[in-house]
């Protein structure tokens, strides 16, 4: 299994760099002193007062990846939270998911209106910079929840997804095996708190590469960030298709000046033609791999390797992978003919547990096997399955996965709101430009600027729209409000 | 030409908004100018006048401001015609 994987990368790759950021860079052999020693620590706690579920607070430090290995070996599941998320939210998911402790990894306090206990960045250091002599022996059990990643739910409360490891186990397996080869330096793009960056982390643990991360804004130093890369030899990205179209806006971004980069691997959101046709102009012999999946299906569940020949097409998201099948299918959850349209549905191995806290006909049982329906439409053809749309009002924004109910509700907890109604703008490619919140208030007081300042207490930078303040929504014919 | 160029920078930031709400305001402070905005915002500058701008050859400052942006639109553009 995964931990025992990691193991012995520990021990074959001790003088290796496990993890660099733009500050510094750590070792295998330090990593596992800094995991051994937390591992320790929490296994101590664990017999006065038994711990189930522990937050990891930061943002992309070393000391994140040390505390979910800790959490694993230990058999704890871990929560990782982004720290750009605001205090309201962070506080929500304390209160939802039931967690014992959180750890902090960054120099800032955390006030939790639960009270629940809390280790320190101070506290932290201290711990795993002990000298013990411990033996790491992985806890952790097939059917054990491993990690819950939360996401936007359409009722305004986050939705925490229970993810097991043999959940993960089979995910990363899978990976490693199309990524096919050892890439030595991977860089990671996502918080650690999507769980895309779940294939950087546990692809570099688990073949002794190096994780490569940035924890700064890259938009105050573009320039900084692509000296940053060239020098950490970067030769594969999992990614968004948004991050590399952001890196293709600089025609410097190629592969005279990164000529280490040789795979590039896609998820989260729709990959254009128009961009890998870019990025094959710049890098004539990159490996591009595109995917597709949702949290509660770990990561990703289809791939394909894409060629020059795709580019003039739409872009399939592949075949489904091992011990995990996709069925495109009708309300009734008949299963569809190739080429027609339908319902995603994902089963096997992949699929999630469940939701920590919310009760969700999504989760179904399908021929004596677990399943999931995405809400995706997508259909089947020539042996590859095609993404069309969503079915409902979820969007993906900057790479981030959003319901749009998720933000009205929220609206809709301001008392002086009378009416709101949120619309996703999107470009001539279907994709999503910006959010519109459209606003009738209670209280003519209020300005642009109050209600925006109240929904950054609740929602995460990305979620807030752009607030147009009406007298009334304009009603269509049939009584529907009419807005774009 | 002004008109044009506030059209592009407004597009990027979010459309429908007046720029003079932005005008002192720090851009990336205030977390305006993102990875989609600034996607959009090259993206339109290449492609309606023609110019090509490196993100890597512009001071980092240059993103915070609306009045720095547009500076920056003209020199190139003065660039571009002189050759």
């Amino acid at each position: 299994m995964l931990l025992d994987d990691i193991l012995k990368v520990f021990e074959e790759n001790k003088n290796n760099i496990a993890y660099r950021n733009e500050k510094y860079e750590v070792s295998y052999s330090t990593l596992y002193k800094y995991v051994c020693n937390l591992y320790n620590y929490l296994n101590a706690i664990n017999l006065e007062k038994k711990i189930a579920k522990i937050i990891v607070y930061g943002n992309k430090d070393v000391t994140m990846i040390t505390s979910f290995l800790a959490c694993s070996f230990a058999g704890i599941t871990y929560i990782p939270v982004d720290s750009s998320i605001s205090k309201e939210r962070l506080n929500n998911i304390i209160k939802l998911s039931n967690a014992d402790l959180i750890i902090s990894t960054i120099d800032e306090e955390i006030c939790n209106v639960n009270n629940i206990d809390v280790i320190s960045f101070s506290v932290l250091k201290n711990i795993i910079k002990k000298t013990e002599n411990i033996q790491l022996i992985p806890l952790m059990k097939e059917d054990d929840v491993y990690y819950i990643i939360f996401t936007s739910g359409t009722t305004g409360v986050p939705k925490g997804v229970e993810v097991t490891y043999k959940n993960l186990n089979s995910f990363i397996y899978w990976f490693v095996d199309i990524i096919k080869h050892k890439y030595d330096n991977v860089l990671n793009q996502a918080p650690f708190s999507f769980d895309l960056s779940v294939a950087d982390i546990y692809y570099s643990l688990s073949v002794g590469s190096t994780l490569v991360t940035y924890g700064s804004s890259i938009y105050e130093g573009l320039y900084k960030y692509f000296i940053y890369l060239k020098n950490s030899h970067i030769n594969m990205i999992v990614c968004t298709p948004t991050f590399i179209e952001l890196l293709l806006c600089d025609k410097y971004f190629n592969n005279e000046n990164f000529s280490d980069l040789k795979i590039l691997f896609f998820c989260g959101e729709v990959l254009r033609n128009d961009i890998v046709k870019k990025i094959y102009e710049r890098f004539r012999n990159i490996r591009i791999i595109n995917s597709y999946g949702p949290t509660e299906c770990t990561v990703a569940v289809t791939s394909i390797e894409l060629n020059k020949n795709i580019i003039t097409k739409d872009i399939p998201i592949g075949k489904e992978k091992t011990n995990t099948n996709i069925h495109i299918v009708d309300k009734e959850n008949n299963i569809l003919k190739d080429g027609q349209v339908g319902e995603i549905l994902i089963v096997g191995d992949s699929v999630a547990k469940d939701y920590i806290n919310f009760n969700s006909n999504n989760f179904i049982d399908f021929c004596g096997r677990h399943g999931y329906l995405t809400g995706d439409i997508g259909y089947k053809l020539d042996n590859e399955i095609y993404y069309v749309s969503r079915k409902d009002e979820q969007i993906k924004y900057k790479g981030y996965r959003i319901e749009l109910k998720d933000i009205e509700k929220n609206l809709y907890n301001l008392k002086y709101i009378n009416k709101a109604i949120v619309k996703a703008n999107k470009d001539k490619y279907g994709k999503v430009v910006n959010i519109n919140a459209y606003i009738v208030l209670n209280d003519k007081n209020i300005i642009k600027k109050d209600i925006e300042k109240r929904l950054l207490d609740v929602l995460p930078k990305y979620m807030i729209p752009k607030i147009f303040i009406l007298d009334e929504i304009p009603i269509n014919k049939n009584g529907k409000s009419f807005i774009l | 030409m002004e008109k044009e160029i506030e059209n592009i920078i407004q597009q990027a930031i979010g459309s429908d908004i007046d720029l003079n709400e932005y005008i002192n305001c720090d851009l990336i402070e205030e977390g305006i100018m993102d990875s989609l905005s600034f996607i959009i915002l090259i993206q339109n500058i290449e492609d309606k006048f023609n110019i090509e701008i490196s993100p890597t050859q512009v001071p980092p400052d240059v993103w915070r401001s609306v009045k720095k942006i547009k500076e920056l639109i003209y020199k190139r553009m003065e660039e571009a015609n002189e050759k």
